[in-house]
């Protein structure tokens, strides 16, 4: 069933896989932003759809020739309406907490408590031997625009050049397609490329 | 439906949990479909984290942030990586950054503090500010129209000022020009006075009596016979002879002056402050002269009485000659 799915997504698996995870984590986007869904709802729903979707594809041809995203969206739309029909049949109004992932801190310094000490040593250690890996314009936008205000200074613009939007959307792609898988396999022991 | 390029605001809302059911699942078909703007869409995550290690969220937007994103697992990693790049970039640069960034959060939230409290939420305090505003402005503008009533009065009181210091200052020099001529007729009789002294003493010294005319006023025929006299009845040593000019006994004036004409109309002697005498003829005003102004010829004396009020009369015309032998 997983298979269909993917060959669904594209004929090269490869592909299909690397489209897969990003519809995973648009649905994981979709039911995190519903606040009354605690996290076990949310990985359960995420599940849901991806397996009704492909239960859908076995059964009824006139899947195959839909758009995957729209498609498994809608599916989404479905499964999420019927788990909030459940929660107000159970009158779960209010904000699931789970004790284990309870991090709200009395003094409101929430923020102080989301590395622990030995999270801040791996962290860093990782974050510098990733860094060291980027190419030094890349590691000095990085640098530059994490150290700075969150308006874009004459000096960052003149150093690159282009516009403020532009950087910054650079700049958050570095993070997110090369800085933070590096950082997630040195945080997971696998050696880094 | 919504269009494809979503902002970044809307995508902050949406994160943040603050669109309806509605816009929300618009947003996501859109983004389910766009991987354009699933990726704006994770750029502005990104952003948000970033914000949020910076501290450089309003207290709200933190409050928003952690109950809708800190609360998700996979959320939470990425915070973890901002965090630990925050600290990291922190340990690299000099102290005052994170110094910095507490100074912005504190802008920050003093910002949204002041947020709250000028445009705030409930109607009846948007109410009370608009009234304030209103009182306020009807205040501000008595209080100028006031002050131009009194700017315009005062303006006008130093214009009068100025006028009546012009007016007084006219007044001070024609004041002046009289004083100056009443200074020169002063210092003329003066000068005067000390020529008839100094005759008046050689004459003494000489024991002589002087040579006395006795004029009566008016030029009839009788007047001018009487108002006349030989120059060689004048002795050649004597310098003053005395011309008594004869009035009535009732006369309101306080002094008098005396004017010496030729018979052509010349001054040739003046003399003031003169005092009425009783005489052995009766009241008269006696006037001393140097003899060397009274060659020969015809004179016209007037005389001008001068009253308690300082307005000055004429009181008589006395015609004198002096024949030559």
């Amino acid at each position: 069933m997983q298979d269909q799915l993917l060959l669904w997504l594209d004929p090269d698996l490869n592909l299909a896989g690397k489209r897969l995870e990003k519809i995973r984590n648009m649905l994981f986007d979709k039911f995190n932003s519903r606040w009354y869904l605690s996290n076990e709802d949310v990985e359960d729903l995420v599940q849901e759809t991806l397996v009704r979707v492909a239960q859908n594809l076995e059964k009824r041809k006139e899947v195959h020739d839909k758009v995957p995203e729209d498609y498994i969206n809608s599916v989404a739309n479905n499964v999420l309406k019927e788990a909030v029909d459940y929660k107000k049949k159970k009158s779960q109004r209010q904000r699931p907490f789970n004790e284990e992932e309870q991090i709200i801190d009395q003094d409101g310094n929430l923020e102080e408590h989301i590395l622990t000490e030995i999270e801040q040593e791996r962290h860093l250690e990782c974050l510098n031997k990733c860094l060291m890996r980027l190419k030094p314009d890349e590691r000095k936008l990085i640098e530059l625009y994490s150290s700075s205000t969150s308006h874009w200074t004459g000096k960052l613009l003149n150093v690159f050049g282009g516009t403020s939007g532009k950087l910054r959307t650079k700049m958050h792609r570095l993070m997110r397609f090369k800085l933070k898988p590096c950082i997630e396999k040195c945080l997971n022991n696998q050696p880094v490329d | 439906m919504m269009h494809a390029t979503a902002n970044n605001h809307m995508m902050t809302r949406y994160l943040l949990g603050e669109l309806s059911e509605e816009e929300q699942m618009e947003f996501e078909e859109n983004y389910f479909t766009n991987a354009d703007l699933y990726d704006r869409l994770l750029d502005a995550e990104d952003e948000l984290i970033r914000k949020y290690v910076n501290h450089e969220l309003s207290n709200h937007e933190r409050r928003l942030f952690e109950q809708h994103i800190l609360f998700r697992p996979r959320k939470r990693e990425k915070v973890k990586l901002a965090k630990a790049l925050m600290v990291y970039l922190a340990q690299k640069q000099p102290q005052s950054e994170p110094l910095g960034a507490r100074l912005r959060q504190t802008m920050a939230s003093i910002l949204h503090s002041l947020e709250i409290v000028l445009f705030p939420e409930k109607l009846i305090l948007k109410w009370s500010y608009a009234i304030a505003f209103l009182v306020m402005i009807f205040v501000s503008s008595r209080l100028t129209l006031e002050m131009l009533g009194i700017r315009t009065q005062l303006e006008a009181e130093r214009l009068t000022s100025v006028q009546r210091e012009q007016k007084l200052q006219q007044q001070a020099e024609v004041q002046q020009g009289q004083n100056e001529t009443l200074v020169e007729q002063l210092q003329s009789e003066q000068n005067q006075r000390a020529e008839l002294e100094k005759r008046l003493r050689q004459q003494s010294q000489q024991k002589r009596e002087l040579f006395t005319v006795g004029l009566i006023p008016g030029v009839p025929r009788s007047a001018r016979e009487a108002n006349k006299f030989k120059r060689s009845q004048i002795d050649q040593s004597e310098q003053l002879v005395r011309l008594q000019l004869y009035i009535g006994s009732e006369q309101p004036y306080e002094n008098y002056r005396v004017i010496l004409e030729t018979a052509e109309g010349d001054t040739i002697w003046s003399q003031y402050q003169l005092q009425a005498q009783q005489t052995e003829k009766g009241k008269a005003v006696v006037l001393l002269l140097p003899t060397n102004i009274l060659p020969h010829d015809d004179y016209l004396i007037t005389l001008k009485g001068v009253l308690p009020s300082k307005e000055i009369e004429d009181v008589n015309n006395y015609y004198l000659n002096v024949v030559k032998e």
